[in-house]
């Protein structure tokens, strides 16, 4: 499954930065485990951004560089660029493959966005992160 | 000599104050120089945030006896890693305040400044003193997820 993300920019973001997103763990009944709801046992996780308008809302896409999964911290590591600076108040969107759906109706809680500055390489300074954990539901029934 | 606590993500100029030792004479042409201890902005791919400081928004707010700034004699305008304020003449005036525009760093990091006197611009070091400074950022508020 595909796992499409939005959030709303709290400071602005330069022109090189990265993304880290964390995720929760499920117990995946197929192997009896309970494992990060992003699986990387296969396949890496590839993560994809096009800009588009809903709702009102127009999302911007960043230009996706080095994607990386860690299972033991369960983060989601995105490098990312943008032609032109993310002012605070715009909304970013990506989806990212390997995604677990949850198998039942329960909010699956815990995940976080931290964002990254980019100043020379490998020169990562914190920008601003999410302040509370958030959660998944589905709408409707898996098929 | 003291600088400001905190600077916020889209600030891009400083408050610096300056209180001066009354041991300290100063002669025209001597300088205050505002430096940073390492400028993280000239590392490998630093690119657009180069040079930290530069002369186009530097000014003395609390007094005339106090010239211009200017960017040392050594530094390039690619590097900018500090910059100075060059003293006409203090006499009984003991505090300075000037501001000094810089390269905001867009992010939560903590950069520290060094702040010292020089006879003649380039010569000795007669006085120094260092604060960090933390930027604050804001945090984010919204975030939606779907399968």
């Amino acid at each position: 499954m595909v796992l499409s993300v939005q959030f709303r920019v709290g400071s602005s973001l330069r022109q090189n930065g990265r993304i880290v997103l964390t995720v929760p763990q499920l117990y995946n009944p197929l192997g009896g485990v309970v494992q990060p709801v992003i699986d990387n046992s296969v396949s890496n996780p590839s993560v994809t951004s096009s800009a588009s308008t809903s709702g009102g809302i127009t999302y911007r896409a960043i230009s996706v560089g080095d994607v990386s999964f860690i299972s033991s911290s369960m983060s989601l590591t995105i490098d990312y660029t943008v032609s032109n600076s993310l002012a605070a108040g715009d909304w970013v969107q990506f989806s990212v493959t390997n995604f677990l759906n949850p198998i039942n109706y329960s909010p699956l809680s815990g995940f976080s966005i931290v964002t990254y500055d980019m100043q020379g390489t490998g020169n990562y300074a914190l920008i601003d992160q999410t302040t509370s954990s958030y959660s998944l539901s589905l709408s409707n029934p898996l098929p | 000599m003291s600088l400001a606590n905190s600077v916020v993500n889209t600030q891009t100029t400083m408050t610096v104050s300056f209180t001066i030792p009354s041991s300290q004479t100063f002669a025209a042409g001597d300088c205050i120089n505002i430096a940073l201890g390492s400028n993280p902005f000239l590392a490998t791919g630093g690119g657009s945030y180069s040079p930290f400081f530069d002369t186009a928004s530097c000014a003395i707010t609390s007094s005339q006896t106090l010239r211009s700034c200017q960017l040392p004699a050594s530094a390039t305008s690619a590097s900018g890693q500090s910059i100075q304020v060059l003293v006409n003449a203090v006499s009984s005036l003991r505090t300075i305040v000037s501001t000094v525009r810089f390269q905001n760093p867009y992010s939560q990091r903590t950069l520290t400044f060094l702040v010292s006197f020089l006879k003649g611009c380039t010569g000795s070091q007669l006085g120094l003193t260092s604060q960090n400074l933390a930027f604050t950022t804001g945090a984010i508020g919204s975030m939606n997820l779907a399968s």
